[in-house]
Order: structure tokens, then sequence, then C-alpha cells
């Protein structure tokens, strides 16, 4: 039903802003069908008739028409597990599948979601910190559907949805940022401290709230009623500048004081990468995040931090599955480990002899 | 020199104590773990906690919104929703609500998790009106219901079972696009 071999990263394709820290921007709004149940609590048929009516919406709309739909349940795990990582639909999705659709548009920056926790979660993801960009996109997708669907709406909350914690404006902000130096000086919690008070959120490169695998920290906003749309990302994107800018800083600063420590590391992780024969992904994102400093220090001429950006998302299983002429079994770690390591080898040689 | 506590392992940190109104500081040498028990800087800098632990626990104070509010004594008493007949409980446990009016069906009970929440209980941007292609249905719905009372008050029977045949179709199509029609 999908072409694994097809590029399903857009939000890694074209100019990146400040890709050296921030990896994407995304912004997705939840919206529901007025007077419909929401959907943990609907039945298949009333899923069936919500997408039904999503579909038509998106149909009727010249700029929209070209969305693909996919079906959730007729994919297999492995390519189901490459649009999440892919972020084109989300681990909750990804988990339900049965009866759940999702529309990509052709460029593989945006989607639709059809029930998953609503109705709709629409979203945008563009690369680098290009997060202004993402909610513009979004709005004008918004208002598109909004033409031909009547959203759920009240007076005074604004956009209502199935969980209160997204009621008002229905807004998720996003940016996904690696941080490597800070964590390293474990100046990250003093960095990271003051975003409890602005309705900010931290999470990993998952989603998860306690573990940052590869040093990766996606900042969100938590609170999305009282303040508008453009207030939230604005007050987003602040956040983020002053983030990445310390971890600009911290990068000069460890360049400066701890170089040989620094460099030794950074080498020692580039010789594990180039040489190891087993490697699971939780190590290869600690080790490529090393590689993000070497690049810094200008030891790796021939690596962009966008091929780095690629290499982060390229091992991960869904993706790695489809890079093999012939996958291992799901449930084969070693030989998924064995394969993941044999992919960096190689990739870090075809990097090294490209001109 | 000794730990000036345990007097056993030697001494690795000195504290110096400023008590207010001594002539001078007071020094006080400790050993690695008496001053980890007295200081949790250095708790933290002895054990050498991994990132993420320092920073999960940062989060847990963060996110303790996130945690299922206790239900309070009120929320007992909270009616089911009048539309979709979810229980106030069944909220309460999964966090997700039934339908649009569940908001207005829990009231109160229900803006304190919001409050709680998000700090405030009101949008600060309205949602938009419908959009044109929508009101135009809900006028022209509205305008046909109204010359069809007027029919049948006239007696003009057969305009009015045209007009009758023409909002049901109307409300057909609101419907097929999500739109509540009401009642024909």
């Amino acid at each position: 039903m999908i072409d694994p071999k097809a590029p399903w990263d857009g939000w890694l394709e074209g100019e990146a802003p400040r890709s050296h820290v921030v990896l994407s921007a995304r912004a997705r709004f939840a919206r529901n069908l007025a007077a419909s149940r929401f959907a943990p609590h609907a039945s298949a048929d009333e899923h069936a008739r919500v997408d039904t009516l999503v579909r038509k919406a998106l149909e009727a709309d010249p700029g929209l028409r070209a969305y693909t739909r996919v079906e959730l349940g007729a994919l297999g795990h492995r390519d189901r597990m490459l649009l999440k990582e892919a972020r084109l639909i989300s681990p909750e999705l990804e988990r339900a599948a049965e009866g759940r659709t999702v529309y990509l548009a052709p460029d593989r920056r945006a989607s639709v979601m059809v029930n998953e926790e609503d109705h709709l979660r629409m979203q945008c993801l563009e690369p680098g910190a290009r997060l202004e960009e993402a909610v513009a996109r979004l709005e004008d997708l918004e208002q598109r559907l909004a033409q031909h669907l009547a959203f759920a709406t009240h007076d005074r909350l604004g956009y209502l949805t199935a969980c209160p914690t997204n009621v008002g404006t229905g807004l998720r902000a996003s940016c996904m940022l690696h941080l490597p130096a800070l964590t390293i000086t474990r100046e990250i919690e003093g960095a990271l401290s003051g975003l409890g008070r602005a309705g900010l959120t931290v999470r990993g490169f998952n989603g998860e709230n306690s573990e940052f695998l590869g040093d990766f920290y996606q900042i969100s906003n938590e609170v999305t009623l009282g303040r508008a749309t453009k207030q939230i990302a604005k007050d987003l994107a602040t956040m983020i500048d002053r983030v990445a800018t310390r971890e600009e800083d911290a990068r000069t600063e460890l360049f400066r004081q701890r170089a040989e420590v620094l460099d030794d590391a950074i080498w020692r992780s580039f010789a594990v990468l180039t040489y190891a024969r087993r490697m699971t992904s939780k190590e290869a994102m600690a080790l490529l995040s090393r590689l993000r400093l070497g690049i810094d220090r200008q030891f790796f001429p021939r690596l962009s931090h966008q091929d780095l950006n690629r290499l982060f998302i390229d091992i991960q299983p869904g993706h790695l599955a489809r890079a093999i002429a012939e996958p291992p079994a799901e449930e084969d770690a070693a030989s998924r480990d064995e394969a993941r390591a044999e992919f960096l080898r190689e990739r870090l040689r075809e990097i090294a002899e490209r001109n | 020199m000794k730990c000036s506590r345990c007097e056993s392992s030697d001494a690795l940190f000195k504290f110096v104590l400023l008590p207010k109104g001594a002539p001078e500081p007071e020094e006080v040498p400790l050993c690695q773990s008496c001053a980890a028990e007295a200081s949790p800087y250095i708790a933290n800098m002895v054990q050498k906690k991994p990132v993420s632990e320092l920073l999960a626990q940062l989060l847990k104070q963060q996110s303790s919104k996130e945690a299922a509010a206790p239900v309070s004594a009120a929320a007992a008493d909270v009616p089911p929703c009048r539309e979709c007949g979810l229980p106030f409980s069944t909220y309460k446990a999964t966090l997700m609500l039934g339908c649009p009016a569940c908001y207005e069906s829990f009231g109160e009970a229900l803006m304190d998790d919001i409050r709680k929440f998000h700090g405030a209980v009101v949008t600060a941007e309205a949602p938009p009106p419908p959009p044109e292609l929508l009101l135009d249905r809900q006028k022209r719905l509205a305008a046909m219901k109204a010359e069809m009372a007027e029919c049948l008050e006239n007696e003009d029977y057969e305009r009015a079972a045209f007009l009758r045949d023409s909002i049901k179709t109307l409300i057909a199509e609101m419907e097929a696009s999500g739109e509540p029609g009401g009642n024909p």
C-alpha cells in the first residue's frame, strides 16, 4: 500500500536554518466534529463516518485533493513504524492502527490523522527552526478544512477536544533540539528550568519524559487555553531561541576549555561507529551525538549537519528495515543490531569518499 | 585530616560555616559520605546520577498535573453527560471526555481541572464564525422554514410540501458534512 523506498521524511529535505541545534519544527491542531462522540468513546461505525467526512472535505479543496489516503490497518507493522519515524503519524495512531486512517501531503511535510484521540489531528512539519512557517501552513490547512466540516466549538472554551488538556486552541507546537554540549556540561537542567512556568514541557526523541536518547530534547507548549495560537507559537520560538543559543555558547566553551578530553571522546565515537559489528539504536544515537560536536570542530568536512540529522532517523528500526535487501525478522534484535552496524559503516564510508 | 563528623574517613571537603554573630567563619572538614549527607548538591556530584535522572525529577515536579487529579468530594455528585451518557467517574479515570456536550454537562467539576491545568478557563481567541459555505446553508434552512410556516398559515399546501422536501434534502446535505441540521 505504501512504497517503503519512497522518501517519507519530507521534513528532512530542504533548507534547514540552525539545523546544527534545531532538527525540526512541528505544529498540530486537534479538532473534532460538532455533535459527534469523541473518538476514544466512539464505535467503529462512527469512526468510519468521520473518516468519510474528512475524505470528502479534502477532496472538495483544490489544494488538498492530492493528499494520499492510507489505511493503517492494511499496513504491515514495519511500514507503520516507518510512518511514525517519519513523524507523519503519532505513536498512538501506530498502536491503534485498526480502522484508523491518515492523509499525507505530497511533500510529506503535512498529514491529517483521523480518529486518533481527536477526530482530526492535522500537523505540519518543517526542517530546522522554521516554527513560524509550520504554524502558518497549519492555519491554512485548518481554514481549508473548516470550509467543509463543522468543528465542535464552545463560546468560552474555544475548540473542544477529547482530552481537556488540549481544549482552546488545540495547538501543540514543538521543536526537536539537539543539545549535546548542555548535556555534557550538565547545564541542561538549568537551561530547561524555566519551561514549566512558561507553560512549556520537554520530552525525549520518541516522546518519553524520562529518557533523552541521543541528547535530543523536544520542547513544546503544554498549555493550550488562555493564549492565542500566534502567541503560543511566538513564546515557544523565543524559548527555543534562548535554549539554542545556550547550546551554541556551551559548545564554544567546551571547545575552549576541554578540547583534549572532548576530541578524544569524539574520535572514539567515530571509531566505534566505523568499525563496530553490532549496534543498538540507543548506542548509535549516543555515538552520533558526539559526531555533532565533531562537525563543529571541523573534523568531518564531508559530513554536514543535515547528513547527521538524516543518520539519526535512518538507523531507527523502520527506516533500517527498508535499507536492507532482506530485513531480519522483527524479533531478531541481534541481526538487526548487526545490520545497523553494517549500515553505519557503509554510510560513513560513503560520506568519507564523497568529493 | 579526618572527617570531623565520623572521625574515621579522610576529609575530602571543607564546609565553611558563617554563623551570625560569630567572630570568625568555622571550618568543618568532612569525608565524602558525610558531605553527601549534608548537601544534596554534593550528593548529586558524588553519585554522578545520569542526566536523565536529574531531568526526570525536574519533569516530575512540572508534570504533577498529568497525574489524575484526586476525585473531589463533589465529583461523586456530578451527573453523567446529558448527550452521550458518559459517567463523570469514567472521565476521571481515562481523562477522556465522551462528546462535545460533556463540557457543559460536567460544569464546574470539569472547569476545575481545566483551570488547574491551563491556568485559564477562557479562550484568548474566539473561534472564527462558520465559513460562508456553512453559513449560507444555515441561512437558507432558516429562510425555508420561515416560508413553510407562512405557507401553512395561508393554506398554500402545494408550496409547503415543496418546501418540506427541499428542507429535508438540505438537512441531509448538511449532516453529510458533519453540520448539525436540527429537526426538520
